[in-house]
């Protein structure tokens, strides 16, 4: 089987996939906006038949880290991911979906962009007056619930972000992880950062710094599973939350929360 | 069930940071974290694998001026929720 390659770019960090070309194709084509140069860490997909067919998602396999290197693995898939060599490699059944893959390289992008002083945040980015504003919580806390009742306002990705610090503050950029819309728009400024509750009614609420430190790191996928990245990521955090307030944000399936953020933020 | 003779250090891999007057910790393999605060951050800073959790108690209790009784039994308590939760383990483990 051909094997192919195609360099992806995600907030100026870049990350070149290799493999048979049934595999890259549906990256190429779902990612067509990500195409970039030069080439970052090397990704390789490798199709193995003596491994046994997958019986579940790779998805929410959880990391582990071992001699500083990551790996991720479950029926039907072995990854690892070198850091230091910036390569990863994939082994995985031909049954394997584009959605596992997709998982994969996630899991390196996230490793990648911490350890070049950026941070793949589990948030909506949704940009609103020139400047973004970053919902977050676990899953079913209303990131998507946002986007949605945001119409018009471009949302970077319904899902993850990538942060990334810039001259004055932090910038939060589009991924391909996640919803997005109105695709020209690829970042802006971090104006706040947004715990999301759901209720019934709209209000903000200060968070504790404990507090806020402990639910952005839980946010951080992956970097957030390996001890030794671990005291970085608080430190990192920390700064972050010098730059930015963060709050609740109780809210319910409306899009008046805007009036609310604009009350304080604007 | 613990007892004030056990010595509890920090878990493999556990981190913690103060914030403010509160102490974030953060377990990296599970994903989770906590925030303890006051006699709470004071007490778990306290396990350090040296002390027991009778000393533990008798530090707190001269910091607090809170009597001993009481300061043994928070003491306990505290130290036996964070052992469930895997952010300490017993010294002789």
């Amino acid at each position: 089987m051909e094997g192919v390659s195609q360099t992806f770019g995600v907030g100026g960090l870049s990350l070149s996939l290799s493999g048979p070309e049934v595999w890259i194709e549906p990256f190429t084509r779902a990612w067509a906006s990500w195409v970039a140069e030069p080439p970052g860490w090397e990704v390789c997909l490798v199709q193995d038949e003596t491994l046994p067919a997958p019986w579940g998602p790779f998805f929410g396999t959880r990391p582990r880290f071992v001699d500083a290197r990551c790996l991720l693995e479950s029926p039907g898939f072995v990854g690892k991911i070198d850091p230091e060599a910036k390569r990863a490699r994939l082994r995985a059944h031909p049954q394997a979906e584009t959605g596992d893959l997709a998982y994969f390289v996630r899991t390196v992008f996230a490793l990648q962009a911490f350890d070049e002083g950026a941070l793949l945040f589990h948030a909506a980015g949704i940009v609103h007056r020139g400047a973004a504003y970053a919902f977050f919580g676990h899953s079913g806390s209303g990131k998507t619930t946002a986007s949605r009742l945001s119409p018009g306002k471009p949302v970077l990705s319904d899902d993850l972000v990538l942060l990334r610090e810039a001259e004055s503050g932090w910038d939060v950029w589009a991924t391909p992880f996640g919803r997005r819309r109105v695709g020209e728009v690829h970042s802006a400024p971090l104006r706040t950062l947004l715990r999301l509750v759901q209720a019934s009614e709209e209000r903000l609420e200060p968070m504790p710094r404990g507090m806020a430190l402990g639910e952005l790191v839980a946010n951080s996928p992956v970097v957030n599973a390996d001890p030794v990245r671990a005291a970085a990521l608080l430190t990192r955090w920390e700064g972050i939350l010098c730059s930015v307030p963060i709050c609740f944000l109780h809210f319910r399936k409306s899009g008046a929360f805007w009036e609310v953020l604009d009350a304080q933020f604007d | 069930m613990l007892n004030l003779t056990d010595v509890l250090s920090l878990a493999r891999g556990v981190i913690s940071q103060e914030s403010e007057d509160e102490l974030v910790v953060v377990l990296p393999e599970e994903g989770k974290y906590f925030v303890l605060n006051g006699t709470g951050a004071d007490a778990f800073k306290l396990m350090d694998g040296q002390r027991s959790l009778e000393d533990v108690a008798f530090v707190l209790g001269e910091r607090y001026n809170v009597p001993l009784e009481r300061t043994q039994a928070d003491v306990l308590a505290l130290a036996q929720k964070m052992l469930d939760r895997g952010a300490v383990c017993l010294q002789d483990e």
